[in-house]
């Protein structure tokens, strides 16, 4: 039997992760042969610590090891706003920038009509019950500027103004550094829609 | 690797590895073709909106011999269809267009026809027609231009015109049969019952331009039955359930925004 060397098998398991090709793969590889045991041991420890502590938080669907995530513990954040996002990712991603102080949440997904996502493939339902019962006064929404982002920003908005609770979205339109020359027209509109008085 | 320079609207757009994008599209004359646009996920992409569904733009594509994939070199947007993506309603409808259109046409089999039904039918959208009008037009219209739709003018056993009030729709044959062909299996599940001002509002539909739909003026059973016959009918073609828009709509009912 020709079993594969164990180098050759953590090539092809590096190669499963994203962005990951042959060349990296064979690179990364070398750079754990060549690491401390302790250190590789380290990372093998994490992959296989994230793998089994990490869950969902039971309110916000963000990635917690306990119940509660930190930010839904945290008793100085603003508790009347909820900025909705469509992954953990964008919730890490909008942390790193220290300039929103409310609570999150996460839909783990978006609706795309296009490929069958509806209402109950994504957490709406926390969020709508979260509105209803936790004295939230402000929803965020901060969805991707896609289609299906658009869907559910549209969706949210009907579902959950006539609550009585203030909607806004992220502004979109023409990045910073950018000329106004080159951006193109469906760009240009959402920037002019989400114009503000200066 | 020529450049190939055509005019195509974006069916479907979804993400491809780290910063690229597969885009789906529906080009006037290379027919449904899929490419993929590099680095059209990052921040300083060259894409900006231009790929995303309903657009219709300006693309010069490479394609390698013996492979399927286009790759999207640039892209110009020639009509941005903008309405339907700030509408959840008339979203939901040219997404359901869409969604037959892509269960219905194979890969790289251009047809002009069926190019231009859909643009002049997302234009009939975003001009103010009722967008569950127009996406029942586009259904029977798009049957009938693919060779596939049901034969509406008589009855398929007998031949006779149809001019009873009540018709039975044969799913598996193809089309309607008049009373007296149906006599004494009306029971049978194999047939759908609607009524004659139905069955004469899809005949006209697959012979009309998207530019008279808003004159037809429908009654509510008849719309509801014209739905019904065409989702039933184009499950039955494709073999796949059709997407439908009160699967979103449903839940949104009698909620009004202040």
């Amino acid at each position: 039997m020709n079993s594969k060397s164990s180098f050759d098998r953590l090539i092809e398991e590096l190669k499963r992760l994203p962005g990951i090709g042959q060349k990296t793969a064979q690179r990364l590889a070398f750079f754990l042969l060549k690491m401390p045991p302790d250190e590789a041991k380290g990372i093998a420890g994490a992959i296989i610590d994230v793998k089994d502590k990490s869950r969902f938080c039971s309110v916000c669907n963000n990635i917690t090891e306990e119940d509660l995530c930190r930010i839904c513990r945290d008793v100085n954040r603003d508790r009347t706003k909820v900025l909705v996002v469509e992954e953990p990712g964008t919730l890490y991603t909008i942390e790193r920038t220290r300039g929103y102080k409310g609570l999150y949440h996460v839909m783990l997904g978006a609706l795309s009509p296009l490929d069958g996502i509806g209402p109950d493939d994504i957490k709406i339902n926390g969020l709508i019950s979260r509105v209803e019962n936790d004295g939230i006064k402000e929803v965020i929404l901060a969805m991707d500027p896609d289609m299906a982002g658009e869907a559910t920003a549209m969706y949210l908005t009907r579902l959950i103004k006539p609550m009585g609770v203030y909607v806004t979205r992220i502004a979109y339109g023409i990045p910073v550094g950018s000329d106004i020359e080159y951006a193109d027209e469906v760009t240009l509109v959402k920037s002019l829609e989400g114009r503000r008085e200066v | 690797m020529p450049l190939i320079k055509t005019r195509g609207i974006i069916l479907n757009s979804r993400p491809l590895g780290e910063i690229d994008r597969m885009v789906e599209i529906f080009s006037d004359d290379l027919g449904r073709i899929q490419g993929v646009a590099k680095g059209a996920r990052s921040f300083k992409n060259r894409f900006g909106g231009t790929l995303e569904p309903f657009t219709y733009c300006r693309l010069n594509l490479f394609k390698k011999t013996n492979v399927t994939l286009y790759r999207i070199e640039s892209a110009d947007i020639l009509e941005s269809f903008q309405k339907i993506r700030s509408d959840l309603t008339l979203l939901l409808h040219s997404s359901c267009m869409i969604d037959i259109l892509r269960k219905m046409i194979p890969f790289e089999d251009p047809s002009k026809t069926q190019f231009v039904l859909l643009y002049k039918s997302l234009e009939r959208i975003v001009a103010g027609d009722p967008a569950d009008k127009v996406l029942s037009y586009y259904q029977t219209r798009l049957l009938h231009i693919s060779g596939v739709g049901p034969r509406l003018d008589s009855c398929l056993k007998c031949n006779r015109s149809i001019k009873s009030r009540k018709v039975a729709i044969s799913l598996s044959e193809g089309g309607p049969l008049c009373a007296l062909c149906v006599r004494g299996d009306e029971g049978n599940q194999r047939y759908m019952v609607v009524t004659g001002g139905a069955v004469a509002v899809l005949r006209k539909w697959q012979s009309t331009d998207p530019y008279h739909v808003s004159r037809f003026v429908l009654a509510d059973n008849i719309k509801s039955e014209i739905r019904e016959v065409l989702d039933k009918y184009v499950s039955y073609i494709t073999g796949k359930r059709s997407m439908n828009p009160d699967r979103y709509l449903k839940p949104l009912q009698g909620l009004e925004i202040n």
